[in-house]
């Protein structure tokens, strides 16, 4: 197939702060879906208490009482991005109602965001969909190594969650990722997810689980379209990934995450030469340029090879030129710069970490991020004298003490707010900050038109229809229609309409049984 | 910012390049832009943090469970 499907769902993050208090959850989750409820032209979601909305979005509440907000099913990493803003905006637009005319005394706030530096151990995803047709067991050979090497470009930046120092990291969701091939996606996940859900007749659905939520486009923009192009060319029987076969593609996945420098060669099969990371996205590109003007390929596979080929050569050469542009780089330079304002120095952050993630090893703490008690652990009734001892040995031959570890841990919190604000949607995220002072390289020519994509559907997939006929429908008999991805239906009328083609663009209503279950 | 670059960096690469006018002034202007970002950069944040307690305001975000 020459056209694709894709989609994606995020996960969103939200505070309400009343001075320094923090409101309840629950209050402002029920707030906010009212308010969706009842102002959002929308049908009734079959298997949540979520809705469909006139732009043929999802909008629903997930477990872990988050917001979760599923672009409609686009057919080009365009509508991709267009979509997933779309997502913001409309996020932004209920949490700024809260605020103004359910809770007035609270300041309300909403994240795209990756992962809770409060010590939970919990994750917001973001997750996509790509339609295809070829056998899934055969997904993995071709894609692991895409997805493991792609973080440097896909990564959002931050800092590694479960550590108890300051580590910063192109992919903070990465170390909640344990292992190679997972069935599950909310415990035990794997950097390729096996489920196959389809939600639709004729194809299968590959579900990657292990990218980030993003606020650079031209990040977005080539995550989708890049990975897009892996799938069509391994659907093509290409086997695009079978020359870069990582030899443990879980310990390849942490060094690419943790390494800033982007140099570190990972093992391959059967290889006596190591490859980089950007060796190997080289590797897949050359081969998508090779084919993108192919039957097999969609019509955009060339300007995709275009913008992933500026993002490769900015990583591989002047750094500055990433700084703009995609998240991880623009974090970095913006977190290097506060800590020298703060009187830190950022390239002793490293050794700093490994000397608290040493002391927090011997004193058999719980890894979970949770502020390290740094006082206690060298007070002289510590419970491991000969390891504060040694350290202490070694600061004092490096003319170290230790007031700049008990400095840097007191800033941790305040970094974590900055990574957190950075995806702050409105204008008190710095990321937008950044973007209307004009500062970042990260748009996409052709990535526009936000506003409209909220309340109107993309032009080619079942989308369409279901937009056209919420929009119909809603506020009709509250309650009479109900909609999944692949339907829509009415037990009282004893009529549906069918969107198991994903491709569908025409609506192809029938009669149903009245009692029949659904 | 130094701690950034790479030894294929062109900063490095032309530094003594005093000859190549057209490299001196790209680079002039990388070194403007990247000044610039973190101008922003330093006044973003301080205008996204006025106010807040950190700690507090990380604890507003918690995420109570499932993903």
């Amino acid at each position: 197939m020459s056209e694709r499907i894709m989609g994606v769902e995020t996960e969103y993050a939200i505070s309400g702060m009343q001075g320094e208090e923090a409101a309840d959850h629950s209050t402002i989750i029920r707030h906010l879906l009212d308010l969706a409820h009842t102002s959002l032209p929308n049908l009734q979601d079959g298997s949540s208490s979520g809705l469909f909305l006139e732009n043929g979005a999802r909008f629903y509440l997930d477990c872990g009482m988050h917001m979760e907000y599923s672009t409609p099913e686009v057919s080009n990493p365009w509508d991709a991005v267009r979509y997933v803003e779309a997502g913001h905006d409309t996020m932004l637009s209920l949490i700024q109602r809260v605020g103004k005319e359910r809770m007035p005394e609270l300041q309300t706030g909403c994240y795209r965001v990756n992962v809770d530096y409060s010590g939970t151990g919990s994750t917001w995803g973001c997750h996509e969909s790509y339609l295809h047709r070829m056998p899934p067991a055969d997904l993995p050979r071709d894609l692991i190594p895409h997805l493991v090497t792609r973080q440097i470009y896909t990564g959002a930046g931050g800092f590694e969650p479960f550590s108890s120092g300051l580590k910063f990291t192109l992919s903070p969701r990465a170390a909640h990722i344990d292992r190679t091939i997972s069935f599950d996606s909310t415990n035990a996940r794997g950097i390729f997810h096996s489920k196959n859900e389809p939600l639709c007749s004729g194809y299968n659905r590959l579900h990657v689980i292990c990218g980030e939520n993003l606020c650079s486009h031209v990040a977005m923009f080539v995550k989708f379209g890049a990975t897009s192009l892996v799938v069509a060319m391994a659907e093509a029987g290409l086997a695009p990934g079978s020359a870069v076969q990582l030899d443990s593609p879980l310990s390849a996945f942490r060094t690419v995450s943790g390494d800033v420098t982007l140099k570190r060669p990972l093992k391959i099969t059967g290889q006596l030469n190591r490859m980089t990371a950007i060796e190997i996205q080289r590797h897949y590109l050359a081969m998508a340029e090779q084919h993108s003007r192919d039957k097999f390929m969609p019509l955009w596979a060339p300007e995709v090879c275009t913008q992933w080929r500026r993002v490769l050569d900015a990583l591989d050469s002047s750094f500055d030129a990433a700084c703009k542009m995609l998240d991880w780089p623009i974090k970095l330079h913006l977190f290097a710069s506060h800590a020298a304002r703060r009187g830190m120095n950022w390239s002793r952050l490293p050794l700093w970490t490994s000397i608290v993630e040493r002391l927090h090893r011997a004193m058999e703490l719980p890894m979970n991020g949770e502020i390290f008690p740094l006082d206690q652990a060298i007070s002289p009734g510590t419970t491991v004298p000969g390891v504060v001892l040694r350290i202490a040995a070694f600061l004092h031959r490096k003319g170290l003490d230790w007031d700049e570890l008990r400095s840097l841990l007191k800033l941790r919190a305040e970094f974590y707010e900055i990574d957190t604000r950075f995806g702050q949607l409105g204008p008190r995220g710095i990321f937008q900050m950044l973007d209307r002072d004009g500062v970042l390289e990260h748009q996409v020519s052709g990535v526009d038109n936000f506003e409209y994509a909220t309340r109107n559907p993309p032009r080619k997939s079942r989308a369409k229809i279901r937009g056209a006929v919420v929009r119909r429908l809603a506020g009709y008999e509250e309650g009479r229609w109900v909609c999944y991805w692949d339907r829509i239906f009415s037990q009282k009328y004893g009529r549906m309409l069918d969107l198991s083609d994903p491709f569908a663009m025409s609506e192809a209503w029938c009669n149903i049984p009245r009692e029949q279950a659904f | 910012m130094r701690f950034l670059q790479r030894p294929n960096d062109p900063q490095q690469n032309h530094a003594g390049a005093d000859n190549d006018s057209d490299s001196g002034e790209r680079l002039q202007q990388i070194r403007a832009q990247s000044d610039s970002l973190l101008a922003a950069g330093d006044d973003a944040i301080q205008r996204a943090l006025a106010g807040s307690n950190s700690e507090a305001f990380l604890r507003s975000t918690r995420q109570l469970g499932g993903q």
